[in-house]
């Protein structure tokens, strides 16, 4: 089999691989920070890695085949080696995650790749196309990758957890044994012992493995997206706490005074009019707005939101058993409230009719469930993050988060969780199960039949 | 990879023709086949976190709901300021030319006056101002709720701090003075779908001595045995023939959630949940896992009056 080694057969053979190549980094690497003198970088990378290309072909000579194995394996690692530190020297990424998204890009490469020689065996008139097979086969491979890889977030995470490391070196290294070393080895051997039977199972398990090296690198995205979110929501409700903590301290202060100007104030009433009472009253009111619910968490972040709601001209009802939320932690109960009412905050916040800033906040116990309802009117079109309906705002990330943290709360309990839109009113309504212990009444469990005529 | 010198395929091998042998047929769709089930694979992993999701519904209108919407409601409002009372009822009026909902409306102007007429004529919804001359409207709510557990209750209030203690009296909200028709009929519209009944739906239950009509309402639970159907009603137990099929096309759609194989429980007269047990009376009805789940869905439509019959009769 004779190989062109020049620039012919570099365009012939190698480009592809390296335009594949190239076009799956783009798609992980669409995000990540760039470093400076990004494009001369770039341009040099790829200078580099066509040099090394031709440079190789000449190396190994026009008969790779069935003899010079290992010189073809050294070869692709070679590439995948130099798309590794280019990927490294052009974005600001670790080792650990160019080394992943380089073998990722180079999975697709490969199933492109291997899959043209399965195509062509299955469909033997198509062996005639081969390039054209290729092309087609390389362009699908990389736009199912678009599909499933491309982050649509902004920003780049990574997470530096070891664990991930260890996925993402184990994934480059899994790519390496069976994408180049295996699959070559079981080429040459087969071509050189005429056991050509043996080259569509080579071909289909190479697809294979990569397939898999591709399922593992999706679940890897997977992981670290919600390592970060999960960072993220720590993060946010840690000064979250300390921010209601601080406001407990002030309210309480201010409503002792507010509450003692009130009586103060009730012996001036005989001297003015209703009208003047009820503003003067009204105003001092304002400041007595603490919640006694029966739960200090509650009380402290309902407080912090009624007053935040105040200075944003939102009308606040909230009719809240805060004795029924004994069972939820502190932190349950500032994720679930607190999120449900920021929620709530940015829609109202956005609404322009001033009459419809309206937050409406219940709990209920019946028959032995607990049930919160939350309703507001909202502006604009409902947006959503995947399933999670989240208001347009600025800040959709962080929208994102509050729902799924609401959502993982109402999950851990087993209750319910439901949203409902009506013209410009959104309701959320989430039903949790009370924990109880278990009754001692003594019942047949599913009970009677024609001989027990006991009503249930 | 190196390209065959006959210009042919790209395929890593040299062409050979015998790879078409049938005998390797087999291998080729196994291969295929394989690739689809990875494709399928990694579509079901690239979605996400499939189990945790969140049930969006746009409240539509089913015919059965618009009727259940237009029946009449009793409202009353308790204000004791004329201007006020004027103003609520004017409002009231522009929510019922709004939404179609027809509100038979009476006012009083204080607490004594309506309880005296709540007992003779029980009203659906209550709007209650507190601060009332003589007896307040938070004790005003205590007596009623002595007598009336189902009217939906609504206070208003120029200040909160009285009202958020409304749960003690299972009040469904409070709206703040002065009040907006915005606030108006965000939280009376709840109140309209909360005091939307099981309506006047009979079942037919059939017998031995024959069909008996039984209010829905008073259906506790119904069980199957083989083919023996035993109804459990607040007036006793009826026995009849069928499949639980049968039973099901029978009850109305909302309210009533299949809880096992053999048993149908009314939501409305449920008394907790405990565990993996639903609790009614004196029987518990166990739930399997994904059940429970079902349960929590239904129940949380019905409890907020939800019109859409939902997934009751899942499976």
């Amino acid at each position: 089999m004779q190989v062109d080694t020049g620039f012919l057969g570099f365009l012939q053979n190698d480009l592809s691989v390296l335009l594949t190549l190239a076009a799956c980094l783009t798609i992980n690497l669409w995000h990540a920070e760039k470093r400076p003198y990004f494009w001369a970088r770039l341009a040099g990378a790829f200078l580099i890695v066509m040099g090394y290309c031709l440079v190789i072909n000449k190396v190994i000579g026009p008969t790779p085949v069935p003899t010079k194995l290992w010189q073809t394996v050294a070869k692709y690692v070679g590439i995948l080696a130099l798309a590794i530190v280019g990927v490294h020297l052009c974005f600001r990424i670790s080792w650990s995650g160019a080394m992943l998204y380089s073998a990722s890009a180079f999975c697709v490469e490969h199933i492109s790749q291997r899959g043209t020689g399965l195509l062509t065996t299955l469909f033997t008139g198509l062996s005639s196309y081969g390039r054209l097979v290729l092309c087609v086969v390389a362009m699908l491979c990389v736009g199912l990758y678009f599909l499933f890889f491309f982050q649509r977030s902004a920003d780049h995470r990574e997470v530096s957890d070891r664990r991930i490391k260890i996925v993402e070196v184990s994934v480059c290294l899994l790519v390496v044994l069976t994408d180049i070393v295996f699959s070559f080895t079981f080429i040459y051997f087969a071509v050189s012992h005429s056991a050509s039977v043996m080259l569509p199972w080579s071909n289909g398990a190479s697809v294979l493995f990569s397939l898999l090296a591709l399922i593992i690198a999706r679940c890897h995205e997977d992981i670290v997206n919600r390592a970060y979110e999960i960072g993220a929501l720590n993060r946010k409700q840690m000064e979250e706490r300390k921010q209601y903590q601080r406001d407990q301290a002030v309210v309480e202060s201010l409503n002792q005074k507010a509450h003692d100007l009130k009586h103060r104030l009730s012996a001036l009433q005989p001297h003015l009019n209703q009208q003047e009472w009820d503003d003067l009253y009204q105003t001092v009111e304002a400041y007595d707005e603490v919640s006694r619910t029966g739960n200090a968490a509650l009380d402290a972040l309902l407080t912090a939101k009624a007053q935040l709601c105040r200075s944003q001209n939102i009308v606040f009802t909230r009719m809240v058993d805060g004795h029924a939320f004994s069972f939820l932690s502190e932190w349950e109960i500032y994720a679930l409230f607190g999120n449900i009412l920021d929620n709530a905050i940015n829609a109202a916040t956005q609404v322009p009719d001033a009459e419809k800033r309206l937050i409406s906040l219940t709990t209920s116990v019946t028959h032995g469930l607990l049930s919160i309802h939350e309703e507001n009117y909202y502006a604009g079109e409902l947006v959503f993050q995947g399933k999670l309906p989240v208001t347009s705002t600025n800040d959709p990330m962080n929208h994102g988060f509050g729902m799924k943290s609401i959502q993982q709360i109402v999950a851990n309990y087993e209750g319910d969780l439901q949203i409902h839109i009506r013209d410009d009113v959104f309701s959320l309504d989430i039903l949790l199960p009370l924990p109880q212990q278990r009754d001692s009444i003594a019942g047949s469990p599913g009970g009677a039949f024609p001989e027990d005529t006991q009503r249930a | 990879m190196n390209r065959a010198a006959n210009g042919g395929a790209v395929a890593g091998y040299p062409q050979e023709r015998t790879l078409a042998d049938a005998r390797f047929s087999f291998s080729r769709t196994g291969h295929t086949v394989l690739l689809f089930l990875h494709a399928v694979l990694f579509l079901g992993n690239a979605q996400g976190d499939w189990k945790l999701f969140v049930k969006v519904y746009k409240d539509k209108w089913l015919n059965r709901a618009a009727k259940e919407v237009k029946r009449m409601r009793t409202v009353a409002l308790v204000e004791d300021e004329e201007a006020v009372s004027r103003g609520m009822q004017r409002m009231l009026k522009q929510f019922e030319q709004t939404h179609g909902c027809p509100l038979d409306v009476t006012a009083f102007s204080s607490a004594e006056s309506f309880l005296d007429a709540a007992e003779k004529k029980p009203f659906e919804i209550v709007l209650m101002d507190i601060d009332l001359p003589g007896m307040n409207g938070m004790e005003a709510a205590r007596f009623l709720r002595r007598r009336d557990r189902l009217a939906v209750l609504i206070f208003t209030t120029n200040l909160s701090q009285y009202a958020v203690q409304g749960y003690e009296v299972q009040a469904m909200d409070y709206c703040l003075k002065p009040v907006s028709y915005a606030m108006l009929e965000m939280k009376l519209f709840r109140a309209v779908q909360l005091s939307a009944r099981q309506g006047d739906a009979e079942i037919r239950i059939n017998t031995r001595d024959g069909f008996v009509r039984v209010a829905s309402e008073t259906v506790i639970s119904v069980e199957i045995y083989q083919h023996h159907i035993v109804y459990h009603t607040e007036n006793g137990d009826y026995q009849s023939y069928g499949t639980m099929k049968q039973v099901m096309e029978e009850l109305p759609p909302v309210g009533f959630f299949r809880a096992t194989a053999s048993y149908v429980v009314n939501l409305r007269h449920v008394k907790q949940l405990s565990g993996l047990d639903i609790v009614m009376g004196d029987r518990h009805v166990p739930l399997s896992r994904l059940r429970k789940k079902e349960f929590m869905e239904a129940m949380n439509q019905y409890l907020n009056g939800r019109m859409e019959g939902g997934r009751e009769y899942a499976g």
